[in-house]
C-alpha cells in the first residue's frame, strides 16, 4: 500500500516536473537566447534587454498577450516552417539545434517578457 | 490536463528516441548506420557541417572502449545526416518555389 | 534532375520562340538561352530595384556600402590608403616574374587585363572556368605547381589582374545548353535552404538584406563578384570569392564545398550574370 503511494507521487512528481517552470528553468532560457551555438533569437530579433539586436524579425514582446497557448508558442520555436515554409527563423526543434528541454525553457523565459 | 499533457510528451519523447535508434543494437553499428547516411546527404551536396565532426568523435570514443559515449555521438551523426539528406530531397525538388518575389 | 532541368529548358525555350512570334530559328540557339537568362536578370534587378528605390543599379559594384549610408563613410575613409594597395604589388611581381621555362604569366593573360573574360563557360570541356582556375592552368601548362585557392599569392595576382581591369564591365554570356545547365545548377545552389539553420543565400542577401542580422547587415546580391579579391580587415588580408562563400556556407551550419569546386563555380557563374552590365572594380575592402 505504502509503495503504492509513493510509486504514484513520484511518477505525478516526474510528469509534472517539466512544465512546472522556476527561476532556473527561466534563467536558462534566457541564456539560450543570447548564446550564438544555441538560440542567438537575438540576432534576429529585438528583445528587451538584449543589446544588439538583429530588426528582421518582429520584436519579441508582450508574448503571453499574443501566444495565450504555450503550445503555439512552442511550435514556432520547434519549427517555423509550420507556418511559413520559406521562413528565414530556423527549424530549432525539427533540426535538433535546441533540446525538447531547452525549447521548455526558452517558452519560459519569452513568458516573462 | 497538466498531466495529460506530461504523459503525451513523455509518451512522444520515447517514441522519438525509439524511432531515432533504428535498428543499430551497439555503437558499432550505429557508426556504420550514421556514415552511410551522411555519405547519402553527402551524394546529393547537403551535407551539414558539424555531422562528420560527431562521426570521427563517435570512431575515437570507439576505439577508446567508450560504448556509450559512441554510440551517443554516432546517433547525433546520423540524426544530422537523415535530416540532412531530407532538407536537399525537398530543396531539390521544390527550390523555385523558394525564389523571393 | 538533369532530365527535368532539360526538360524544363526545352519548354522554355519552345515559350520564348513562340513569344518571338515564331521568327527565331532553331539554329539560332545561342539566342534563346540568352533570352531565358536576361529574363532572370531582369527580374532580379528589379528586385532589388523596388527594395531599394534610391539606389542606383551600378552603385551596386560597391556592396553592402551601397545600401549602408554610415558604413559607407567609414569605408570611403579607408579606400584612401587601400589596405590591398601593397598586396597589389606583390601581385605585379608574382604576374612579371617568369616561370622556370622563361615564359609568365603575360604569355598567358598579356597584360592581366582580362577580367571580362571570367567566368566563362568552355563549351569544349563542359565546365565554367573561373578566373583563379585560369590562373592555376596557366601555372601547369608552364610546368609549375598549382597554387591554392583560398588566400595568399593566388588572390594577390588575381587582386593585379582585378586592379589591371578596372572599368570593365561584367558582361558574361549564356550561349548553349552546356552554359545554361550550369548557370541553373548555380542559380539552383543560390535559393536552395541548406545546412541546420536551414538558409539559402536569398535568405539573407535577398529577403534580409539591408537589415540587421545582430551587427551585421548582409550586402545586396547584386553586385557580389565585382570587386573579388576582398582585403578583409578580419582576414588581415586578401581572400578570393570561393572562400567568402565557404565562410557563408560555415555560417548556416553546412558543410563548405571547396574552393573552384564544380558548385562553386556554377555559383559564381551564376551571380556574375545577375550582375551582368555593373562595373568590375576589384579588389574590394571589408569589414
Ligand atoms: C535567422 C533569423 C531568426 C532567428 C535566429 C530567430 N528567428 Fe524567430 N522569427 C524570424 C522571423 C523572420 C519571424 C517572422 C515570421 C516568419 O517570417 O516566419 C520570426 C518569428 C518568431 C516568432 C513569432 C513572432 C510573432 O510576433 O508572432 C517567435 C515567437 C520567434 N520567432 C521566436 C524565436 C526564438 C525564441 C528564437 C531563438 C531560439 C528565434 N525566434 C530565432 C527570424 C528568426
Ligand atoms: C545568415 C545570413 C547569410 C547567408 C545565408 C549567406 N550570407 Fe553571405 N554574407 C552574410 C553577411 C552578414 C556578410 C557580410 C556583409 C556583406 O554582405 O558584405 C556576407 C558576405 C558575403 C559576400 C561578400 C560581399 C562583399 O561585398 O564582399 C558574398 C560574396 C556572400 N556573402 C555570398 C553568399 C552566398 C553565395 C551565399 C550562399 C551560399 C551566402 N552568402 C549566404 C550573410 C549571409
Amino acid at each position: 500500500m505504502r509503495v503504492k503511494k509513493v510509486v504514484i507521487a513520484l511518477l505525478g512528481f516526474f510528469i509534472i516536473a517539466p512544465l512546472w517552470a522556476g527561476e532556473a528553468e527561466i534563467e536558462k532560457g534566457k541564456n539560450l537566447i543570447y548564446t550564438r551555438t544555441k538560440g542567438n533569437c537575438i540576432s534576429c530579433h529585438m528583445i528587451p534587454g538584449g543589446s544588439l539586436p538583429g530588426n528582421f524579425a518582429p520584436p519579441l514582446v508582450q508574448m503571453k498577450a499574443r501566444y495565450p497557448d504555450p503550445d503555439d508558442l512552442r511550435k514556432q520555436i520547434f519549427d517555423a516552417r509550420i507556418k511559413n515554409p520559406q521562413t528565414i527563423m530556423p527549424p530549432f526543434g525539427a533540426h535538433k539545434m535546441l533540446s525538447e528541454d531547452e525549447i521548455d525553457w526558452l517558452v519560459e523565459y519569452l513568458y516573462t517578457l | 490536463m497538466k498531466n495529460l499533457k506530461g504523459l503525451v510528451v513523455i509518451a512522444t519523447l520515447s517514441f522519438t528516441s525509439l524511432s531515432f535508434a533504428g535498428d543499430a543494437l551497439n555503437a558499432e553499428e550505429m557508426l556504420i548506420d550514421a556514415e552511410e547516411a551522411n555519405a547519402a546527404a553527402a551524394a546529393i551536396g547537403f551535407e551539414w557541417r558539424d555531422t562528420s565532426k560527431f562521426i570521427s568523435e563517435a570512431r575515437i570514443a570507439l576505439a577508446d572502449g567508450k560504448q556509450e559515449e559512441a554510440y551517443q555521438l554516432a546517433q547525433r551523426g546520423y540524426d544530422q545526416a537523415v535530416l540532412a539528406k531530407k532538407q536537399g530531397e525537398l530543396m531539390m525538388e521544390n527550390w523555385e518555389k523558394y525564389i523571393p518575389m | 534532375m538533369l532530365t527535368t532541368k532539360i526538360k524544363l529548358t526545352l519548354s522554355l525555350v519552345a515559350a520564348t520562340s513562340l513569344l518571338a512570334g515564331c521568327t527565331s530559328s532553331n539554329s539560332d540557339e545561342s539566342a534563346d538561352y540568352q533570352a531565358l537568362v536576361q529574363q532572370d536578370i531582369s527580374t532580379f534587378q528589379t528586385f532589388f530595384k523596388n527594395r531599394f528605390p534610391d539606389v542606383e543599379i551600378e552603385d551596386y559594384k560597391n556592396g553592402v556600402y551601397a545600401i549602408d549610408e554610415n558604413a559607407r563613410l567609414q569605408w570611403e575613409d579607408i579606400e584612401e590608403f587601400p589596405p590591398y594597395e601593397l598586396e597589389v604589388d606583390d601581385g605585379k611581381v608574382l604576374y612579371e616574374t617568369p616561370f622556370a621555362n622563361g615564359k609568365s604569366y603575360a604569355d598567358c593573360f598579356g597584360d592581366g587585363a582580362v577580367r571580362k573574360q571570367y567566368p566563362q563557360f568552355d563549351d569544349k570541356r563542359g565546365e565554367v572556368v573561373t578566373l583563379e582556375l585560369a590562373i592555376n592552368e596557366c601555372r601547369e601548362a608552364n610546368g609549375e605547381k598549382p597554387l591554392k585557392y583560398k588566400k595568399g599569392n593566388i588572390a594577390k595576382l588575381s587582386a593585379y589582374m582585378a586592379f589591371q581591369s578596372r572599368g570593365q564591365i561584367v558582361a558574361a554570356r549564356v550561349s548553349s545548353e552546356g552554359a545554361y545547365n550550369a548557370y541553373m545548377g548555380g542559380k539552383e545552389f543560390f535559393y536552395s535552404k541548406r545546412g541546420q539553420m536551414n538558409l539559402s543565400c536569398a535568405d539573407c542577401h535577398m529577403r534580409a538584406t539591408g537589415y540587421y542580422l545582430r551587427a551585421d547587415v548582409p550586402s545586396p546580391a547584386i553586385g557580389h563578384v565585382t570587386h573579388f579579391p576582398v582585403h578583409r580587415s578580419k582576414w588581415g588580408q586578401l581572400g578570393t570569392l570561393h572562400r567568402r562563400y565557404g565562410g557563408c556556407n560555415q555560417n548556416i551550419r553546412a558543410k563548405a564545398f571547396k574552393p573552384q569546386s564544380e558548385e562553386y563555380r556554377n555559383l559564381e557563374f551564376f551571380q556574375t550574370v545577375m550582375s551582368n552590365g555593373l562595373e568590375f572594380n576589384g579588389p574590394g575592402s571589408r569589414k
